[in-house]
């Protein structure tokens, strides 16, 4: 049964594609097979012109899975679950390095001894953030991929965690490819929108375009489903709202 | 569906009991000493005797050559010859294994009997005199070794004389008293376990209670462990009462595997080895069917 | 339903933890009322306390009446008819939530069963007509067991055990948080056509503040185990007063008014910092440390909810 079925994609340095569509529209099957974290059948996947093998995968591109607390081990401590993994890419930490990863991602000093079983749900976000991140190499282009990854957070969060990644755009080089079954987010911050429906991509266009005139019966439901439209941001849209 | 479930299940059942025979086989073999060790430095016997009851007891054979010709006797039903009694394994083993089944079977309804209404209201009332003297009773059982409670049960019999020490009665008690502990544990955790679940607060929230809670949701939720703990006390029916049996002095397959091992008699080893891997094979086999029925999720392969 | 200074806090190793702290409420017949907070704010606490399905290290002050029965402390009988035939509760995660070895109209059934006295017919009969309105119209469907079904074909049997025996209050807790959007705006408008057939009435507890605009019509906002503000959803979704109300909206006005096409995408307003440790709840107003607007007298001691206009809000910067 195919999850996925004739895709082509593009992405370009620090560009941020949204990838939206419903669940079994196969989007996360897309996503693991960028991550290459699943094979697949037929077709090619390239980085920079080159075709990734599986040593080099990991250090372009890294994966971020929905509820991103679910991939950290409780036992660990928040410094411990960021070197753990990363020795396995030959790569170890001073405690040094891993306080500033941690600053970077907006977690204190103080965090790096609790145990990651005490993080709140956006702690553990952004901890998953830093692990990425150390997980790539450094002064290259690099692609971050998040896997529905802020949906389970609280809206709040969810907002701080955008800006974050905006931050480390320019400076880490990040592309990011965000995979959601809402509009919402990717209304925001992506520059390009692909819906998934049934394993292919049925339209690709630009945010203003896709809510502004969307073409595929899908894309509409998507517009229509994503509470953009709803009263609620009637007054004028944009500004603060006064006391 | 089922059917391939099952055919595929026994294939694997009759590959693994093939390689615990080879195993067995190899195993017994590399052991120090044979059957005639014994005669050997008896001085009456000559060399030659030695070596006529050698070839006799076919002890000069290559181990394949052994191998091969016990599965011929399997297949006849005889499953070799035993060298101290000189009859065919099978007449020696089914009595007593029927002997041993006795006890084991009864031992294993009784414990179970008394382990599930145990560890349900222990589960029930947790913290409770029933929880904490039930708690306390099992450590204590978990703490004597299997010998101790024969010999202690042994005692209180001739003592009181309430029993005749061939009674099956005495055998039972120990066995129901050593499996009871981990039995009412394993009950006890598994539904404790399964009150937190998730589904079971939403049962609760819709109103369900009683009986009607405890039947539907609490105990299908726990049958999963419990299915595999079932077959586990299926697979000991054969092996889990044969120090009690040469204690208590009951005429099971206890005494006479360990008669055989102290005389290296070779095939009568094997046999209750087998027939006791058959049982534990055919015991995880039941745990899985019994979850295969009880669970739909393993049984539309999720 | 009403709930008097409602307070919940939880006996641990380390001291007494209050999660709910003076909570209170209404709900008339026929309401569809919004309990908005984010992750850890006491909602879904709320929630299990007016059943009484907290855990046993929980202790619970206050009053909760439904029509004219008190619920904190009731006997377990009088609770187990409410449930599910009073009040009845929607959980947050359908998978988790369905019994796994149950055929899905059975499960309906059996709500029935713990409620009313129906011969066998009779329950089957009611249970298929139960699914077929909440969207599972066909056999095949309402014969399956929950693993084969979606995440939206789940909650939609939740709701059907929900609503099965006719309650007058219909608690959801975040019933469209594991679904994709699509399947989200189906599901809530579900819910509001049932609970207008049955004229009853709706608690949705949720973190979305978009949710809550679809279908509430009145909203409560609740913050660190207690209610900040509350009022007409139209009036406080389109002019919040509380700061922690407006900073929330915020994000999403941003969320909607920030769609452009350039490259150098503008930041979204945010709430700085994180939500507040129950351990270590700072004196005054339990929102200051993160408020945008804070004064002095702040620090001194939590207001009080005071009533202005259609709402009523817990800020000194309204209390005049």
């Amino acid at each position: 049964m195919p999850a996925v079925a004739g895709v082509d994609l593009e992405l370009r340095a620090k560009h941020c594609l949204a990838i939206v569509g419903a669940s079994g529209s196969g989007k996360s099957t897309l996503a693991r097979c960028i991550a290459g974290l699943e094979q697949p059948t037929s077709g090619r996947i390239q980085f920079a012109g080159r075709e990734l093998h599986a040593a080099m995968i990991h250090r372009r591109i890294q994966l971020i899975f929905q509820d991103p607390g679910a991939s950290l081990n409780p036992r660990f401590r928040v410094a411990e679950a960021l070197e753990e993994p990363l020795v396995i890419h030959g790569k170890n930490f001073g405690r040094e390095e891993t306080v500033e990863r941690l600053r970077q991602v907006g977690l204190a000093e103080s965090m790096a001894e609790r145990l990651t079983s005490q993080l709140s749900g956006g702690q553990k976000a952004r901890l998953a953030l830093a692990r990425a991140l150390a997980a790539l190499d450094q002064g290259h282009p690099n692609i971050l991929i998040l896997d529905e990854s802020l949906a389970s957070l609280d809206l709040s969060v969810q907002a701080q965690m955008v800006n974050l990644l905006l931050d480390l755009r320019k400076p880490r080089q990040l592309a990011y490819i965000l995979i959601a079954h809402d509009l919402s987010l990717a209304l925001h911050w992506a520059g390009e929108i692909a819906v998934m429906y049934q394993g292919q991509i049925v339209e690709r266009n630009t945010p203003h375009m896709l809510l502004a005139d969307p073409r595929h019966p899908h894309t509409k439901q998507l517009v229509a489903a994503s509470l953009e439209k709803e009263s609620l941001t009637t007054e004028g849209g944009g500004g603060r709202p006064g006391v | 569906m089922f059917k391939r479930y099952l055919l595929r299940r026994l294939l694997h059942a009759v590959l693994l009991l093939a390689g615990v025979s080879v195993l067995s086989f190899v195993l017994l073999e590399l052991a120090p000493g044979d059957f005639l060790g014994e005669a050997r430095i008896n001085p009456q016997l000559s060399a030659s005797t030695i070596a006529a009851l050698q070839e006799q007891y076919g002890l000069n054979q290559s181990l394949p050559h052994k191998y091969l010709s016990w599965l011929g006797s399997v297949t006849k039903g005889s499953f070799g010859v035993s060298f101290s009694y000189n009859l065919p394994v099978s007449t020696l083993l089914w009595p007593r294994a029927r002997k041993t089944l006795q006890l084991t079977l009864a031992s294993l309804f009784l414990s179970w009997l008394i382990a599930l209404p145990l560890g349900v209201l222990s589960a029930g009332r947790r913290g409770g005199w029933l929880d904490r003297g039930t708690s306390l009773v099992t450590s204590l059982l978990l703490g004597l070794p299997d010998l101790v409670l024969a010999c202690l049960v042994l005692f209180l019999a001739v003592r009181t004389g309430w029993f005749r020490t061939g009674h099956p009665i005495l055998p039972i008690t120990v066995l129901v008293l050593a499996a009871l502990p981990l039995l009412v544990r394993h009950v006890r955790s598994a539904l404790l376990d399964v009150a937190q679940q998730p589904h079971v607060r939403a049962a609760r929230a819709h109103g369900i209670h009683g009986m009607q809670l405890w039947f539907q949701w609490l105990l299908p939720a726990a049958a999963n462990p419990l299915a595999s703990l079932f077959g586990l006390s299926i697979a000991g029916l054969i092996s889990s009462s044969l120090l009690v049996e040469t204690i208590l002095g009951w005429p099971g397959l206890g005494p006479l595997f360990l008669e055989a091992i102290a005389a290296r008699d070779f095939y009568l080893v094997i046999g209750p080895v087998m027939l006791s891997a058959v049982f534990l094979v055919a015991g995880v086999l039941i745990g899985d069917l019994l979850l295969y029925l009880v669970d739909p999720r393993i049984r539309t392969g999720i | 339903m009403r709930i008097d200074r409602l307070a919940v806090s939880f006996q641990l190793e380390r001291g007494e933890l209050n999660v709910v702290r003076n909570l209170s409420l209404s709900i008339q017949r026929g309401e569809i009322v919004g309990l908005l907070g984010e992750s850890g704010c006491g909602k879904t606490t709320t929630a299990l306390a007016i059943l009484g399905l907290l855990a046993a290290n929980a202790v619970v002050k206050g009053s909760v009446r439904f029509h004219q029965t008190e619920l904190r402390g009731a006997a377990g009988r009088t609770l187990d008819k409410i449930r599910g035939g009073g009040i009845s509760l929607v959980f947050q995660e359908p998978s988790l939530s369905l019994n796994p070895v149950l055929r899905v109209v059975n499960q309906v059934e059996q709500v029935l069963k713990a409620h009313q006295s129906l011969s066998v017919a009779e329950r089957r009969d009611r249970a298929r007509n139960v699914l077929d309105k909440v969207g599972l119209h066909t056999e095949r469907l309402q014969k399956s067991y929950p693993h084969e079904l979606s995440g939206g074909q789940r909650q939609r049997v939740l709701i059907a055990q929900a609503i099965v025996c006719d309650p007058s209050l219909v608690i959801a807790d975040e019933p469209t948080g594991s679904l994709d959007a699509v399947s989200a705006r189906e599901i809530l408008g579900l819910l509001r056509d049932l609970v207008h057939r049955l004229n009853a009435s709706l608690l949705l507890i949720t973190h979305d503040p978009r949710l809550s605009a679809t279908i509430a019509d009145r909203v409560l906002i609740m913050y660190a185990g207690t209610i900040v503000e509350s009022g007409p959803a139209s009036e406080v979704l389109r002019s919040p007063s509380h700061p922690y109300t407006r900073g929330l909206l915020c994000c999403l006005r941003d969320l909607g008014a920030g769609v452009s096409d350039s490259s150098d995408k503008h930041h979204l307003g945010v709430i700085e910092g994180t939500a507040p440790d129950f351990h270590s709840l700072p004196p005054g107003c339990s929102f200051e440390p993160r408020c945008g607007e804070r004064t002095a007298a702040c620090t001194q001691s939590e207001p009080g909810l005071v009533q202005v206009g259609s709402r009523e809000v817990r800020c000194i910067l309204h209390a005049q």
